[in-house]
């Protein structure tokens, strides 16, 4: 930000509280910089903490550093995305990663849905409850892991209890299935991720205004209909823009499937994020994992961009 | 909501609504319990505790550690949240109140710093950060951190911003205000809850944190909890209470907080009045 | 440019935090238990007091991180004089070039003390940590595995108490026999098939006990072979017997030990420091706790080695010093206080042959580390066993016993995956 502009902005503020409203005249110099002003302090953040990030893992994906027999980085070209393209492993867990991923989505959705419009109430409980429903949240994996480990227990777990009076699981945790693990542990990173959504739900709820309702019950429609044309309009667009971020979050979640099953049984909990931790700190290959994050964070440009295209237009 | 509603059907949601906690909340539930039995009674199949100890609770307050890792976390967290909202009410009001040139791309920009993974960019924000011999500093993790809530916070508060009738700050700007002044007399008063959940959104992304604190931090005096959370682990001396009290000790505070700010979140359109 | 901007920083901290006259040597010490720290704390006042001029700073990095704060730190800079290491990673850093070699630190030590320290250190240990002619760590702690049992289920079981099993067929039938005698939620033995480096732990003693080697001569996976096939379906076949925990192939190994501790099994292999958990816990069948060397094979009697040295990296600025803390904190009365506050076995023969591990249980821990092997025996340390130690064998061992693989499938797909990371 130039020096001017920022005086502008600081200039503006003061005038603001000096002057009576009726006195002030706009200002036509500097009005076309205070959109650029107001957004810079974000794109300075952006630029410092992903733009520079980003163009170092370009560049690190074109060399050859695999730390065992490079102990510097080589120019090493095509040869990460080479090896990238015959990695079986890699697009099995990239796979797998969507499966998660949108299974994460979904399960917040319809965990948060239900839980924002039974909270978006003025009662002692519903405000009490709107704060420690954000526990799943604020409480690490690691400890999380071990709470549902026990609920999972094929001796002493309630939840195992449950599955197997459903037919669902057998005699030993659904944790030792590779396609339930998966089912399970997606689950609970919904679980995990649901409290967010529920606030930012609970918060365009909040913003809805009474008479609209009023306005519709008179006019006769039922709950459901009340819901399905102001509610769900209304909180459209949230759910899509939360539902992207919590989306990309999960794309990457490394911690759940690594203390759940270390990414077992076998492969079947192991998403890129775990594939890009080895890659890493394991096989110490800092230069492929670039590769792969320039490729996924190319394929998830797009699908953002598509998924920014479904929002309502007001 | 609706004030002709009986008191019977607020009852009866109230109900549902600890009921539904109840279920959701089992495994964190789970963990409370498992903080104050003693080790030995942990695994066993009863939920209740055949000993209450507050030994575990002990331990951790005693580990000077702890305490000044959840010090610094309560630090590094508000600040962090503090500085998304600053930075993010008048970016998101950008994008959504003026048309100017690359404001889309700015837009897509912000939201993509997000798809980055903390893996790729651990290692040139570490080298970036150590050069400026902000290593082991609050102020460099506070700025990394920053960027993790900013993208969503920005996005958010777009939306809600978009859904604030022009007509009201309009209104005020034919009085005689700023765009700005009605931006800060109007607007922001509107989307307050979203301000707070933002805020939320940025403190407990912080606060959980632990891939880049634990590149960026090595010193003890500047640990945040998931770091002191990680001492819990060694191999050799491991107390599944103990694990359990960390945990605890570590979600209770932004709950805690949040209570606190909860009445924020009522308040907005529905108060009335500002019909156009 | 990244280099410069690295040395410049090295240099202007150097010169910011440390006085001119005193030497600074940063150590990374991995135990967080309050107790290691204050022995090491007095370790360090010891070796400052006695060593004028040399100012050792340490910092705390827990087990679980250290893998990624090293490598972290080779990537980026920032890595410290002198550190602890797991003993299999040693050779993985010394291959990248990463750390300095102990030799002179030895020699200076024993012109110094009248000492053979090389012929202290325990067999095992010289696998792991002399390579290439030169030493590369100097040894604080090595552990082994052993088989605890609880003779009161073995009397209910008709098994003669006084007489646990030998060998690793025998192991099967007891832990089968223990399962079906014992009470629901109560079985055999505490034997993982995860993914877990718990099973590995284990899993080591079978396949050396048989005679398999992960490395062939050639150098490529040494697996494919009978002997291997034998020890697979031995370890397997204990838990396809219904002889452990049905979620073994999903448990860590923290839940076996709080099961073993809760009385859930009626046997495990695990280290000295589940007796000290034992005595704090001080549950009713404490005296009838027996501890037995691991099974052996129809070759040898295998124990699992572990262990951590003290490392020194080569990006240090002061080595002599560092070089002079590494034996001080390695060697006399001061690493035995450390050894004892501790808990586990000093990395010294000699010391390990006095008080107090003359003690119960640890002789037999003691007398087990002459039979202590890496994983790769009898092969040299490679660089990749950090790589192949985290899933590679315990991915064949958990499919077999999830029933998903037979033992051929499951055997040439470990000899795949095994060779693709050699051929990196």
């Amino acid at each position: 930000m130039t020096s001017s502009v920022r005086g502008f902005f600081f200039l503006t503020k003061d005038r603001l509280m000096s002057t009576p409203m009726q006195e002030r005249q706009p200002q036509v110099i500097g009005k076309a910089s205070l959109p650029y002003a107001l957004v810079g302090p974000a794109i300075v953040v952006a630029l410092a903490i992903a733009v520079l990030p980003l163009l170092y893992a370009l560049w690190l994906s074109f060399q050859d550093w695999y730390l065992l027999r490079n102990p510097q980085p080589v120019w090493g070209g095509l040869v990460n995305f080479q090896a990238l393209l015959t990695d079986g492993a890699l697009w099995r867990a990239f796979w797998r990663t969507w499966v998660w991923t949108l299974g994460t989505v979904a399960v917040e959705i319809a965990l948060a849905l239900p839980l924002a419009l039974l909270l978006n109430r003025d009662t002692i409980v519903a405000r009490t409850a709107s704060a420690l429903i954000l526990l799943p949240w604020v409480m690490p994996f690691i400890v999380l892991g071990y709470g549902w480990r026990f609920l999972l227990d094929s001796e002493v777990g309630a939840l195992h209890a449950l599955l197997q009076v459903v037919g669902i699981a057998g005699n030993s945790s659904i944790l030792n299935d590779p396609n339930l693990a998966l089912a399970v542990i997606t689950f609970i990173s919904g679980w995990k991720g649901m409290p967010f959504m529920v606030l930012a739900l609970l918060a365009a709820l909040k913003s809805i205004p009474d008479e609209l309702y009023e306005a519709a019950a008179i006019d006769g429609a039922s709950a459901w209909q009340r819901f399905r044309s102001i509610t769900l309009p209304s909180i459209q667009n949230t759910m899509l823009i939360v539902g992207l971020v919590l989306g990309i979050l999960a794309f990457y979640s490394f911690d759940l499937p690594w203390i759940m099953a270390r990414g077992g049984p076998q492969d079947a909990t192991t998403i890129l994020g775990i594939t890009m931790f080895k890659a890493v700190f394991t096989d110490l290959r800092p230069a492929y994992a670039a590769a792969i994050s320039v490729v996924m964070l190319v394929i998830l440009a797009g699908v953002s961009f598509c998924v920014l295209q479904l929002r309502r237009r007001e | 909501m609706n004030a002709d509603r009986k008191r019977p059907v607020d009852v009866a949601l109230d109900i549902l609504t600890v009921l539904l906690l109840g279920l959701i909340l089992l495994p964190i539930i789970w963990v409370f319990i498992a903080s104050i039995r003693p080790d030995a009674d942990i695994m066993s199949r009863s939920p209740f505790p055949s000993q209450v100890t507050f030994d575990h609770f002990r331990e951790i307050f005693a580990r000077a550690d702890f305490m000044i890792a959840l010090r610094n976390s309560l630090i590094v967290g508000g600040a962090v949240a503090v500085c998304t909202i600053v930075i993010a009410v008048p970016a998101a009001y950008s994008l959504s109140r003026f048309t100017y040139r690359g404001r889309d791309f700015i837009g897509f920009l912000i939201l993509a710093t997000q798809m980055l993974p903390a893996v790729a960019v651990l290692v040139p924000l570490v080298v970036i950060i150590r050069s400026l011999g902000l290593a082991n500093t609050l102020t460099a993790l506070t700025f990394t951190h920053l960027a993790l809530g900013l993208p969503i916070a920005v996005w958010m508060l777009k939306g809600y911003i978009d859904a604030v009738p022009r007509e009201l700050e309009e209104a005020a700007v034919i009085d005689g205000s700023s765009q700005l002044g009605a931006m800060i007399r109007i607007t922001l008063p509107l989307i307050r809850p979203a301000v707070i959940a933002v805020g939320t959104f940025a403190f407990v992304l912080s606060w959980g944190e632990f891939l880049l604190a634990l590149a960026l931090i090595t010193s003890a005096e500047v640990k945040t909890l998931p770091l002191a959370l990680q001492t819990l682990f060694d191999p050799y001396s491991f107390s599944w209470g103990v694990v359990m009290a960390g945990g605890v000790v570590i979600a209770a505070p932004a709950v805690l907080l949040f209570l606190l700010f909860r009445n924020q979140l009522v308040g907005g359109l529905t108060s009335g009045g500002i019909k156009g | 440019m990244r280099r410069y901007l690295l040395a410049a920083t090295a240099i202007a901290s150097t010169l910011i935090t440390v006085p001119a006259f005193a030497q600074t040597v940063t150590f990374w010490q991995f135990s967080t238990n309050p107790n290691d720290i204050a022995a090491w704390e007095e370790i360090i006042a010891a070796f400052e007091a006695s060593h004028d001029g040399i100012d050792v700073v340490m910092e705390i990095v827990p087990w679980g991180e250290q893998q990624q704060r090293l490598v972290t730190a080779l990537t980026t800079g920032g890595l410290p004089d002198v550190s602890m290491l797991g003993n299999n990673v040693v050779a993985q850093f010394q291959a990248i070039g990463a750390l300095a070699p102990l030799d002179d630190a030895f020699a200076a030590y024993d012109a110094e003390q009248g000492t053979d320290v090389a012929a202290d250190i325990w067999p095992g240990d010289r696998g792991y940590y002399h390579l290439g002619g030169q030493w590369w760590a100097s040894p604080i702690a090595v552990e082994t595995r052993a088989l605890y049992f609880r003779k009161d289920l073995f009397e209910q079981a008709g098994l003669d108490p006084e007489d646990p099993p030998e060998t690793w067929e025998e192991l099967r039938s007891a832990a089968k026999a223990l399962t079906e005698s014992s009470p629901d939620g109560v079985y055999g033995i505490g034997l993982s098939t995860s993914l877990d480096y718990f099973t590995i732990h284990n899993f080591m003693s079978t396949y050396l006990g048989y005679g398999a080697r992960m490395l062939a001569e050639d150098g490529n996976c040494g697996f494919d072979t009978p002997e291997f096939r034998e020890a697979l379906d031995v370890y397997t076949g204990i838990a396809l017997d219904g002889s452990t925990h049905p979620d073994a192939a999903s448990m860590d190994g923290n839940s076996f030990q709080r099961g073993f501790l809760d009385g859930r099994y009626a046997m495990i292999l695990m280290h000295p420091s589940l007796y000290r958990d034992l005595v704090t816990e001080q549950p009713v069948w404490l005296d009838q706790v027996d501890i037995a060397k691991v099974p052996a094979g129809p070759v040898n009697r295998s124990g699992f080695l572990g262990g951590w040295p003290l490392v020194m990296w080569d990006a240090s600025d002061a080595k002599e010093a560092a070089g002079q803390f590494i034996m001080f904190a390695t060697h006399g009365e001061a690493f035995k206080e450390l050894a004892v506050a501790g808990g586990f076995i000093p990395g010294s023969i000699s010391l390990a042959q006095d008080e107090p591990w003359t003690e119960f249980p640890y002789p037999l821990f003691v007398e087990q580390l002459q039979d202590a092997r890496p994983y790769q025996y009898p092969s040299e340390a490679i660089a990749q066993m950090g790589q192949l130690e985290v899933d590679t064998i315990q991915k064949a061992v958990q499919a077999v016993a999830l029933g998903q693989k037979g033992i051929d499938q499951a055997v040439s797909d470990l000899c795949t995956d095994i060779n693709t990371v050699l051929a990196r």
